[in-house]
C-alpha cells in the first residue's frame, strides 16, 4: 500500500513458492532466471532505469555544479569539480589563494556541467514566483530561496538509491540470519525466535519509524535507513525461516552434516544459497517500499537536515507554495517512477521464478 | 472460537509492554527537552535567554512531568495511569490527552472504516472481474492501472490534488482542506450539511483510500486466478454450473482467504496514512493531533497516540485472524490454540 503504508503481505510472506525448477542441461539456476527474467520488457526497462538512476548518482558532481569540470584560467588548466573531490577527502586543503569565484572569474574558457549549479546554491535574485518557474536559467524552476530543482533531483537520486539499499540490506541481513537460526535449529530457539518476529509483525511500523526520526532531533539519513531495516526484516525472515525448515531435512544437507561441516558452513553454503533467488523479490519490494517511506518522512518534514535537499524534501517544499506546480510535479514524479520501477522489477523477478509461467 | 480470541487478546498484553517500554524508551532518551521547547529556552539560551526565572520555570515544569524521575520510574508511573486509562496531560495546553484524543477519534475511525468498506467493496468484485477475463484487454488495462496507483505515493498524489484541484490559478474544485466550510451553520438542512462534508473528504477520502484498493485487488485477481486454476472449478464447469456461480460461489470464497489475512496489514497502514493524509488536508483527527504532537515534542499525546495505533494494529489481526475462520471453515481455533 501505498505508501508508508505498504502492507507486509500477512500469510503471503514467500513472495514465491520455492520451486525447485528443470533447467536446461548445464544451466545454473541463476543463469536460468535471468533468461526468464530477461524475456519481461517492463522488467527490463525497470532494471535499466535503476542503472540510469546509478549512473546519475555516481556522476551526480559532474552533471550539476558550480564550478566548471574543466576551465583555462590565467594560463593554467583546472579541474574544480575533481579539486572539490580532492579537498573533500582531505588530500588537499583549500588554499586561500587558490579559491576562485567561477560564477565571476575571467576564465579563457570552460566546460561547465549541464546544471550549473549545486542543490545547495541559492540564487537571491529570483523575487517573484513567476522567477522561480522553469526557465532557460532554471530548466526545472527553483524553490522559494532559488535553490535549482533539477541539480536537487541529479543529487537526490544518491539518497534514493543509498535509502533503498542500505535500508534493505540491513533487513536482509537480520531476516536472513534470524529466519536461518529458527529454522536450522527449531525448538526453543524456533519458538523464541518465531515470537519476536510476530512481535515486529504487530509493530506499526511506520508510526514507530516516525515517531523515532522525530524524536531524535539531530535526524539523518542513515537513522531513517537504520529504521526501516531494523522493522522491515520479517518477510524475509519468515520465508527464510520457512525455506530452511524444508530444506534441512533433505539428503544433501545430511549428508553435509556427516561429512562434519560446522552449522554456519552448512546454512550459508549449503541451505541459504538455494533460499536466496525469491529472496531477492523481497528485497526489490522492499526497496521500493523504503524509498516511499524515507520520501513521505522527508514529506513531513522529519528525518533529513535542512541542509540535505532529498526528492521528499523538494516536495515538501510545495507546500509553502501552493501554486509552485514545478515543486509537486518533478519531485514526485521521479520518486514515483523509482518505486515503480522497483516493484516492476520484483514482480518480474516472480514471474522469473515461478515454474508454472516458465515457458 | 471465544478461547481461541481470549488467548490472543491476552497474549496482546505483553505485546504492547513490549511495544510501549520501546517507545518510551526511545522518546526519553532521545535529544530535546520539551520543558524548554515549552519556555522557549533552546541550549544556547534562545529567544527567551536563561534568565533565572525560566530556570525555575524549567524546574518546576520538569517536576510537573516527572522529567527529573530516572526513565524507569517514569514508565512505571505511565504505566500506572494507563491502567487508569489516564494518559496524563498534553504537554502543549495542558489538557488531558484523553479528551484531545477523543475528539479527533471519530473523525479519523470513520474515515478509516469508509476506507477499508470501499477498498474491499471496489476491490473485490474489481479483482475476480480482471481474473475472470485473464489476459483480455480489460484485463490488462485494469492491472496496469492498479500497478500504477499502486507505485504511486499518497503524498504527492494529495499534494498533485491540492496544486490542480484546489487552486483558483487551475480548478478550484475542491477545498483544500478541512472537513467542513468555515462560514457552516447549525440552520443548515442534514442534506445540506452532509454534502458540505462530501465535498470537503471527497479528495482525502480518494487518497486515503487509492492505495489500499490497488493492492488488495491485485491480491484478488492474483488469489482467484489460482482458485480458478483447481480441479473443483473444471469439475463444476463439467457438471453444468454456470460460469457465474462458480465464480461467485465456488471461486469467490475459497480466493477470499489471502485477502481476509490482508486486513491484518491494511490497519496500520491506513493509520500509518493517516497522518499524511490529515496533515495534508489539514483534517482535524488522530493522525494530525500526532503529527502537531510529534513536532512539539508532547511525550503524553505521542504515547496515547502510539499505544492507541499499537492496539488497533492489534485489533486488525485478531479480527483478520476470526475472518479467517469465517470465510475457511477448515481451520478450527480450538486445534490451533491448543
Amino acid at each position: 500500500m501505498s505508501e508508508t503504508f505498504r502492507i507486509p503481505a500477512p500469510g503471503s510472506s514467500s513472495p514465491v513458492e520455492p520451486s525447485s525448477p528443470l533447467p536446461e542441461q548445464g544451466e545454473s539456476y541463476g543463469r536460468m532466471v535471468w533468461r526468464q527474467f530477461r524475456k519481461n520488457t517492463l522488467g527490463m526497462v525497470s532494471l535499466y532505469f535503476v542503472g540510469v538512476l546509478a549512473a546519475v548518482a555516481i556522476f551526480a558532481d559532474f552533471l550539476a555544479n558550480d564550478v566548471p569540470i574543466v576551465a583555462l584560467y590565467r594560463g593554467r588548466l583546472w579541474f574544480p569539480v575533481l579539486q572539490q573531490y580532492a579537498v573533500q577527502l582531505g588530500v588537499v586543503t583549500q588554499e586561500g589563494g587558490e579559491l576562485i569565484d567561477w560564477r565571476t572569474a575571467q576564465y579563457d574558457w570552460a566546460l561547465w556541467p549541464p546544471v550549473p549549479y549545486r542543490p545547495e546554491t541559492t540564487d537571491p535574485t529570483l523575487r517573484t514566483l513567476r522567477d522561480r518557474a522553469p526557465s532557460a536559467r532554471h530548466w526545472l524552476g527553483t524553490d522559494e530561496i532559488g535553490r535549482d530543482v533539477l541539480a536537487g533531483i541529479i543529487h537526490g537520486t544518491r539518497y534514493a538509491l543509498s535509502i533503498g539499499f542500505v535500508a534493505m540490506g540491513i533487513a536482509l541481513a537480520i531476516g536472513i540470519l534470524i529466519g536461518a537460526l529458527a529454522g536450522y535449529y527449531g525448538g526453543v530457539l524456533d519458538i523464541i525466535l518465531s515470537r519476536l518476529i510476530e512481535l515486529v509483525l504487530t509493530l506499526p511500523t511506520f508510526f514507530l519509524i516516525i515517531t523515532v526520526v522525530a524524536l531524535v532531533q539531530q535526524g539523518s539519513i542513515w537513522l531513517i535507513m537504520a529504521m526501516i531495516g531494523l522493522t522491515g526484516w520479517t518477510g524475509v525472515a519468515r520465508f527464510v525461516r520457512g525455506e530452511v525448515l524444508r530444506v534441512r531435512t533433505l539428503e544433501y544437507v545430511t549428508a553435509a552434516r556427516a561429512l562434519g561441516f560446522s552449522a554456519a558452513r552448512i546454512i550459508f553454503r549449503h541451505v541459504l544459497p538455494n533460499a536466496l533467488a525469491p529472496v531477492l523479490v523481497a528485497a526489490a519490494f522492499g526497496i521500493a517500499n523504503a524509498v516511499l517511506i524515507e520520501s513521505a518522512l522527508s514529506f513531513l518534514g522529519f528525518g533529513v537536515p535542512p541542509t540535505v535537499v532529498t526528492w521528499g524534501s523538494m516536495l515538501a517544499k510545495a507546500r509553502g507554495s501552493i501554486s509552485a506546480w514545478w515543486l509537486v510535479l518533478f519531485p514526485g514524479l521521479l520518486i514515483f517512477l523509482t518505486v515503480a520501477a522497483y516493484n516492476l522489477i520484483g514482480d518480474a523477478l516472480r514471474d522469473a521464478l515461478d515454474p508454472r509461467l516458465r515457458q | 472460537m471465544w478461547k481461541y480470541a481470549v488467548q490472543r487478546v491476552l497474549l496482546f498484553i505483553p505485546t504492547l509492554f513490549l511495544i510501549t517500554l520501546l517507545t518510551f524508551g526511545i522518546s526519553r532518551l532521545a535529544p530535546g527537552d520539551p520543558a524548554a521547547l515549552k519556555v522557549g529556552v533552546t541550549a544556547e539560551g534562545g529567544i527567551a535567554g536563561r534568565t533565572g526565572l525560566n530556570e525555575r520555570t524549567l524546574e518546576l515544569l520538569r517536576q510537573q512531568w516527572h522529567l527529573d524521575k530516572p526513565i524507569w520510574q517514569q514508565y512505571l508511573l505511565w504505566l500506572r495511569d494507563l491502567i487508569r486509562l489516564d494518559f496524563g496531560r498534553s504537554f502543549q495546553d495542558n489538557r488531558p490527552v484523553l479528551e484531545k484524543i477523543s475528539e479527533r477519534l471519530p473523525i479519523t475511525l470513520a474515515m478509516n472504516v469508509l476506507a477499508v468498506l470501499l477498498a474491499y467493496g471496489i476491490a473485490i468484485p474489481l479483482g475476480v472481474y480482471s481474473a475472470a477475463r485473464a489476459g483480455s484487454w480489460v484485463d490488462r488495462a485494469v492491472a496496469f492501472v492498479l500497478f500504477a496507483l499502486y507505485s504511486l505515493p499518497t503524498f504527492w498524489v494529495g499534494m498533485l490534488a491540492i496544486t490542480f484541484l484546489c487552486n483558483p490559478e487551475y480548478l478550484a474544485l475542491f477545498p483544500t482542506g478541512g472537513v467542513r466550510s468555515v462560514f457552516h451553520s447549525e440552520n443548515w438542512s442534514l442534506w445540506r450539511r452532509i454534502l458540505d462534508y462530501a465535498w470537503h473528504l471527497t479528495l482525502p477520502m480518494l487518497v486515503y483510500t487509492y492505495s489500499s484498493f490497488a493492492f488488495i485487488s491485485r491480491q484478488m485477481r492474483s488469489a482467484m486466478l489460482e482458485v480458478l486454476r483447481q480441479d473443483y472449478i473444471r469439475t463444476a464447469y463439467a457438471k453444468g454450473v454456470s460460469s457465474g456461480v462458480v465464480l461467485w460461489k465456488h471461486a469467490l470464497r475459497n480466493s477470499l482467504i489471502p485477502i481476509v489475512t490482508i486486513l491484518a496489514g491494511v490497519l496500520p497502514a491506513l493509520i500509518g496514512g493517516s497522518v499524511i493524509v490529515e496533515t495534508l488536508f489539514s483534517i482535524p483527527g488522530m493522525g494530525e493531533l500526532s503529527f502537531r504532537a510529534l513536532v512539539a515534542r508532547d511525550y503524553p499525546v505521542i504515547m496515547a497516540v502510539f499505544t492507541l495505533s499499537a492496539i488497533l494494529t492489534l485489533v486488525g489481526i485478531l479480527l483478520a485472524d476470526i475472518l479467517y475462520a469465517v470465510v475457511d471453515p477448515r481451520i478450527s481455533f480450538e486445534r490451533r490454540a491448543e
